[in-house]
């Protein structure tokens, strides 16, 4: 044995020995890209750049034999500089997502790409886990989200989205259909007790994780029925009611109790929830205050209503006769089409939609203003109330006409009134759809969270904890009106924070993970994606415009299971398949590279997926040679390097795809091999040998045995 | 006895010195005259070739710049009339000749032989002094003496990285195995420089010599020439001494009764620059892909075919037959206390004379661009000297005065390097001199390591921008910034001396840099993308030679008119403004 210094500390050695194994067996970390224990060390990624007292330079820790007495320096300000600046080299050329735009966009980071191709394969029954292992809203969501992930699928930039929401639709429908839902595993109970206020989807999400991780949780919750906003500011013909219920009584069959009727400040306290022995609680009690039209008149005027509240009393059945009624809906979002379509469905004679700017800048969904204009709703655009007033049992509105002006702040351009524009028009409702507020009366001395400028709870972004010890918040209280998926996702996020939080832990970290991305769909180089078959996309089966007029049955009626599947069908995969195995990503963590630091011209190639088993992808490569040279010594040599400088490329005998080299005998070691996502196997084939390196690198097969595997097959 | 001698080296040939060969071939044979016409290789005044020689009883007459008609002259007034054509003598052996400054401060140790012998007649090279220095070494020295002798001569390494040659010999000589290699590294390919091409053009022995003698010293029974498939001429003389070198048994078994066998094969290279390291070298032999590989262990511990190997350069082989035959104490005569010997260089550019020439190491550049090349060319002022090619770097006119020596070179910023030379006068655009050397590197990176592939890109990429105006604030620190990382950590030789052109006109032209990217001027008129092509209303006279010669159809306008050129359609290729008699065509 020898004996050696690293990092100002005493090691031992074996003599023949480099210093990266040397190292690696003392577990002091050196980071790599192109070694490969079964292969010679080669020196092409130069991250293993250590200093060695007495050399000159920085020499290779893979390539360097260990001596005694040698004193190793493996961490220093210049080295991970080196580390940093080599690994932004290979990231300017390197060409891809690790994760899934879809993925990356949803706030939940929902798996929609792996739930998509599931559902392509007919795996329905993995799908569904997949699925709730972000969001146990699966059927709502799959109805009423605002698909930010379709606005970024990258095949968007061919036929069209893959319709992704419908198709989570789908398969969550199918789960409901069972006797027996998917119900995940509890853990074994911990003792402690969640209090949540709120049984909306930050609360019922936040719920769902807190029971899975073994603790006991109580919703509080001031309406008669579950479902927040989803059920009090959502039409039914969007959503119906039975299919919320059911998915809430998934999340209560879990262990989740829900007490109705109790408005926390009055009938419930923090104190005495303390005092019930409640170790955390969690504030998620929505945005559901109407904001009024701020005009002159309006607070003499019973017959204007503010949408929330119109939509909340449709619920309830308490709301006034539309019937042959002169409705105008003022707003431009979400809320207002809603309005706007519910009032259609309450048999109104007419509906019409004021808003301020035109339809292009309506902040709605572009799905529900094309269903609001299906449904014949007009759209009075570049129009603005100045005042309202009650004449009988009909009001008098006075409108502005605007013409838009230069952009403002949202970069949207402002709206200008156009003078003597002015006029009257009579209706007989105005409902106001202009926005919402949040009702925090029970700010004050039992609970004093903070609160922001913007009347919303204070709390961490990624621990979602407030102020005040052991207290949490989530969902439109803390982000003001937003989409339910938002909700969702940080009612995950306090829920993890939460179980630390009751179990005595630091809390979680927000790590911030290297993701590489192709950018956006507008600069997509469509081509390195390889031939794309035209699939037109689906269109949703929905009830035709006669059958919604006075009903709220549900307009979209759901894929078939031909439909989904050839949607599914659709995804083009972009997310990597390597995405938590690879090198570079971690490393890119690890040292904190900017993918952009060293951008410059990026060389793009087709993804050849003609291999039986494997898909390879030269815009990941990384030129490690590797692959190369495994299949070297694998005695088949069917890649070698081509070209020079920038423009290298590793290529099978005469460039020719993958799948026609004669010398491949499918052993796989090239995958194994692969520091990234440059050789994947392909998810649907299997390779016919188990080639792989596990995740800490040991070998697991050797050169020998993959040869051999594949030679008998 | 009266003997014609043309220079064949691959620049007389170009210029054309076939023809001229041909011609006093055919005078000679109708003259019946018995006058023998045969041929050499360069002498190092490519400038003035072709080149005549008139051989009689020792005495050299040497005329430059020689045509088909000049010769028909030469042969009838010299070769047969004994009267030489005075207004057309370059050198005189008797010190004569408008070209002697160009030779009279150099030493010829390298190119002893070169310009003097047809290099296809070892005969030739055996009357001087060829091989004397291997009987030497095999007859009355032992291998540790021959690396010793070589140790004492101090001769560096002339590839460009200078390591002690004898060293070298030492550490091979001290691994035991069954078998060693001697390579000889004739991968030259430094744009601009030629001197290894031609040493083998014009004395091939001289290498083989050398190698002979390094094969004993090390204990190699075998050794390679990696020359490049480029020099056609090169390998064909190569390949020619090597037989004629076997057949008279100084290659082969039991050479010259010693009891040492050696045998000797050209390899010949693809042309990729990087080959030239000797681990990529290395590995082009034994068949691969020509990629460095890391070192150590360096090959004389492990290299060719994992055996210890030893490398050297075309120029440092050549001088070893030298110094076994004159004794290193002769060698060390010549140089400074640091570098013995001489250095071969290939001097071109704006200069006067470019061609090669070989000076003991210690002279100033100033000395060799202006005393003998001659200065630049038109007056134009001196600006800078590239050493080192893609390597090296650029010295401004105002260190001319440095010393040609390893230490004093590398404080510049630039190499010593392989013996590239290039002279650049007020009209180059230093940025555009460092983008043209990085786009050589980049393009010839094998692709191997991170740094070099992906880092020389990026910096390419920023100088392209530069140069074409749109360069930025901050460029120049981003450029030192990747020059240090690519300096530090690329694998090889090529890929960390590749920022030095950067760098060294950073270091010294950083004005230049400034006014493209703050000014977005080329203070040289050189960037296309910065400059445009405009007729001098009150100097054109409408003689339309511009209109006729421009490639584009840019430039219109009747006789006796005006001209006007049309941007939109100029591609800046400067023809009008070289054809224009009135120098009416003008740069802004």
């Amino acid at each position: 044995m020898l004996n050696i210094k690293i990092n100002g500390k005493a090691y031992q050695a074996k003599g023949n020995q480099t210093v990266l194994e040397a190292c690696k067996e003392n577990n002091v970390f050196i980071p790599t890209l192109c070694h490969d224990p079964r292969l010679v060390p080669f020196g092409s990624c130069m991250i293993c750049r250590v200093e060695i007292e007495g050399q000159r330079g920085v020499p290779l820790a893979c390539g360097t034999q260990v001596a005694e007495g040698m004193v190793i320096t493996t961490e220093s300000a210049a080295i991970n500089e080196a580390r940093r600046v080599c690994l932004e080299l290979l990231a300017s050329q390197h060409y891809g997502d690790c994760v899934a735009p879809c993925v990356m966009e949803c706030p939940a980071n929902m798996d929609a790409m792996g739930y998509v191709n599931m559902i392509a394969q007919g795996r329905y029954d993995e799908a569904i886990p997949l699925i709730k292992k972000t969001n146990p809203l699966p059927v709502v969501c799959g109805r009423i989200c605002t698909r930010p992930c379709e606005k970024k699928c990258r095949r968007g930039a061919f036929e069209g989205p893959v319709g992704i929401a419908y198709l989570k639709r789908f398969v969550a429908d199918l789960d409901m259909e069972k006797e027996q839902p998917y119900l995940p595993e509890r853990m074994p109970a911990t003792g402690k007790k969640a209090a949540i206020i709120g049984a909306g989807p930050a609360g019922l999400s936040a719920a769902w994780f807190l029971a899975q991780m073994g603790h006991g949780v109580t919703i509080y919750e001031r309406q008669e029925n579950p479902g927040g906003m989803l059920r009090y500011g959502i039409p039914s013909y969007r959503l119906p009611r039975e299919d919320l219920d059911a998915e809430v009584d998934v999340i209560r069959s879990l262990g989740v109790e829900i007490r109705y009727g109790v408005d926390f400040g009055r009938d419930i306290t923090v104190d005495s929830l303390k005092s019930e022995g409640y170790d955390s609680i969690l504030l998620a009690v929505g945005s559901q205050v109407g904001t009024s039209l701020g005009v002159e008149g309006e607070e003499a005027c019973s017959n204007v209503i503010r949408g929330v509240d119109f939509l909340g009393s449709v619920t309830r059945g308490t709301q006034p006769d539309l019937k042959g009624k002169r409705i105008a809906v003022v707003g431009g979002g979400n809320t207002a089409i809603d309005c706007a379509r519910t009032a259609l469905r309450l048999a109104a004679q007419s509906v019409e939609i004021i808003y301020r700017r035109t339809v292009a800048e309506m902040p709605a969904d572009d799905m529900e203003i094309e269903e609001a204009q299906h449904e014949e709703i007009k759209f009075n655009i570049l129009t603005n109330p100045s005042g309202v007033s009650q004449a009988g049992s009909t009001v008098q509105l006075k409108l502005l006409k605007m013409e838009l002006g230069e952009p403002d702040a949202s970069g949207r351009r402002s709206p200008q009134p156009v003078k003597g524009s002015e006029h009257s028009v009579e209706y007989d409702y105005i409902i106001a759809a202009i926005g919402q507020t949040q009702d925090l009366s029970f700010v004050g001395p039992d609970c004093e969270v903070a609160v922001d400028k913007w009347n919303c709870l204070a709390a961490d972004s990624h621990t979602m904890a407030t102020n005040i010890d052991g207290i949490f918040a989530a969902g439109d209280a803390v982000t003001g009106p937003q989409t339910a998926i938002l909700a969702i996702a940080g009612g995950k996020r306090a829920a993890l924070a939460m179980d630390k939080y009751m179990l005595g832990q630091p809390l979680p970290k927000d790590i911030k993970l290297y993701n590489h991305v192709r950018g956006s769909n507008d600069e997509l180089d469509v081509a390195s994606f390889g031939e794309k078959e035209e699939i037109a996309k689906a269109v949703m089966p929905s009830l035709s415009k006669a059958e919604r007029h006075h009903s709220f049955d549900e307009v979209e009626l759901g894929f078939t299971e031909g439909q989904a599947k050839l949607e599914a069908s659709r995804c083009l995969s972009c997310g990597c398949a390597d995405v938590d195995e690879c090198k570079l990503r971690q490393l890119g963590t690890t040292y904190g590279a900017d993918q952009f630091a060293m951008a410059g011209e990026q060389t793009t190639h087709p993804i050849d997926e003609s291999h039986e088993y494997i898909v390879r992808d030269r815009n990941k490569c990384i030129l490690c040679g590797c692959c190369v040279r495994i299949c070297a010594a694998a005695g088949v040599g069917a890649l070698g390097f081509v070209g020079r400088g920038f423009d290298t490329t590793v290529e099978p005998s005469f460039s020719r795809p993958l799948g026609e080299e004669k010398n491949c005998i499918d052993c796989g070691l090239c995958v194994s091999a692969c520091p990234v996502g440059a050789l994947t196997p392909k998810a649907v084939a299997k390779l016919p040998t188990a080639a792989y390196l596990d995740l800490e690198g040991v070998q697991v097969t050797s050169i020998e045995d993959a040869v051999a595997q594949a030679k008998s097959n | 006895m009266k003997k014609i001698i043309i220079g064949l080296g691959s620049c007389g040939i170009a210029a054309g010195g076939l023809k001229v060969k041909e011609a006093l071939q055919n005078l000679a044979a109708e003259a019946d005259s018995g006058i023998q016409v045969s041929e050499t290789g360069c002498m190092g005044m490519c400038y003035a070739e072709p080149m005549v020689e008139i051989l009689e009883d020792g005495h050299r007459t040497i005329y430059g710049g020689v045509d088909e008609k000049r010769a028909k002259e030469i042969f009838q007034n010299h070769a047969l009339g004994g009267k030489p054509v005075a207004d057309a003598v370059a050198l005189d052996s008797d010190g004569g000749g408008s070209e002697q400054g160009f030779l009279a401060q150099q030493e010829r140790i390298v190119l002893e032989r070169c310009g003097a012998i047809d290099p296809e007649s070892i005969d030739d090279a055996l009357a001087m002094d060829a091989y004397a220095g291997l009987e030497k070494a095999l007859k009355t020295m032992t291998a540790e003496q021959v690396v010793d002798e070589v140790l004492r001569a101090g001769v560096k390494g002339r590839g460009g990285a200078g390591f002690p040659t004898g060293q070298k010999w030492k550490f091979a000589a001290g691994y035991a195995a069954e078998s060693k290699y001697i390579i000889c590294n004739a991968d030259e390919g430094d744009p601009g420089a030629f001197m290894d091409r031609s040493i083998l053009e014009g004395d091939p022995h001289s290498v083989i010599e050398g190698m002979i003698i390094g094969g004993y010293a090390i204990g190699a029974a075998h050794g390679y020439i990696y020359a490049r498939a480029e020099y056609p001429i090169a390998i064909r003389r190569l390949k020619i001494a090597i037989e004629a070198a076997e057949a008279r048994g100084f290659l082969g078994k039991n050479i010259l009764g010693s009891g040492f066998d050696f045998k000797l094969v050209i390899k010949e290279g693809a042309g990729a620059f990087v080959c030239g390291e000797e681990t990529a070298l290395i590995e082009s032999i034994e068949g691969n892909r020509g990629m460095p590989r890391i070192r150590p262990p360096f090959p004389a511990e492990r290299g060719l075919f994992d055996k210890p190997s030893n490398i050297n350069n075309v120029e440092t082989l050549a001088n070893i037959g030298w110094i076994l035959r004159k004794g290193a104490d002769a060698f060390s005569a010549y140089g400074t206390e640091e570098s013995n010997g001489t250095k071969v260089f290939a001097l071109a550019g704006k200069v006067t004379r470019g061609g090669l020439v070989e000076i003991p190491i210690g002279m100033t550049i100033s000395e060799v661009v202006n005393e003998i090349g001659g200065g630049t060319k038109d007056n134009k002022a001196l600006k800078a000297v590239q050493m080192g090619g893609p390597s090296g770097g650029c010295i401004p006119a105002n260190m001319m005065d440095t010393v040609i020596d390893y230490a004093p070179l590398a404080a510049t910023g630039a190499i010593m390097g392989s013996g590239g030379m290039i002279v650049m006068d007020e009209d180059n655009c230093m940025v555009d001199i460092a983008r043209y050397f990085l786009q050589f590197t980049q393009s010839e990176s094998c692709g191997k390591c991170t740094f070099c592939k992906i880092g020389t890109k990026r910096m390419l990429e920023t100088l392209e921008r530069i140069t074409q105006g749109k360069g930025e604030e901050g460029d120049v620190e981003k450029l030192e910034t990747l020059s240090h990382q690519i300096k530090t950590n690329a694998l090889c030789g090529l890929g960390q001396t590749a920022p030095n052109p950067v760098l060294t006109t950073i270091r010294y032209f950083r004005n230049e840099y400034d006014a493209h990217i703050r000014d977005k001027k080329c203070p040289t008129k050189q960037c296309k993308a910065l400059i445009s092509f405009n007729i001098v209303s009150d100097k054109c006279v409408g003689c339309t030679v511009c209109a006729k010669k421009c490639p584009v159809d840019a430039v219109s306008g009747k006789a006796k008119e005006v001209h006007a050129i049309d941007q939109g359609k100029c591609t800046k290729c400067g023809i009008c403004k070289s054809m224009c008699k009135f120098d009416a065509v003008d740069i802004s």
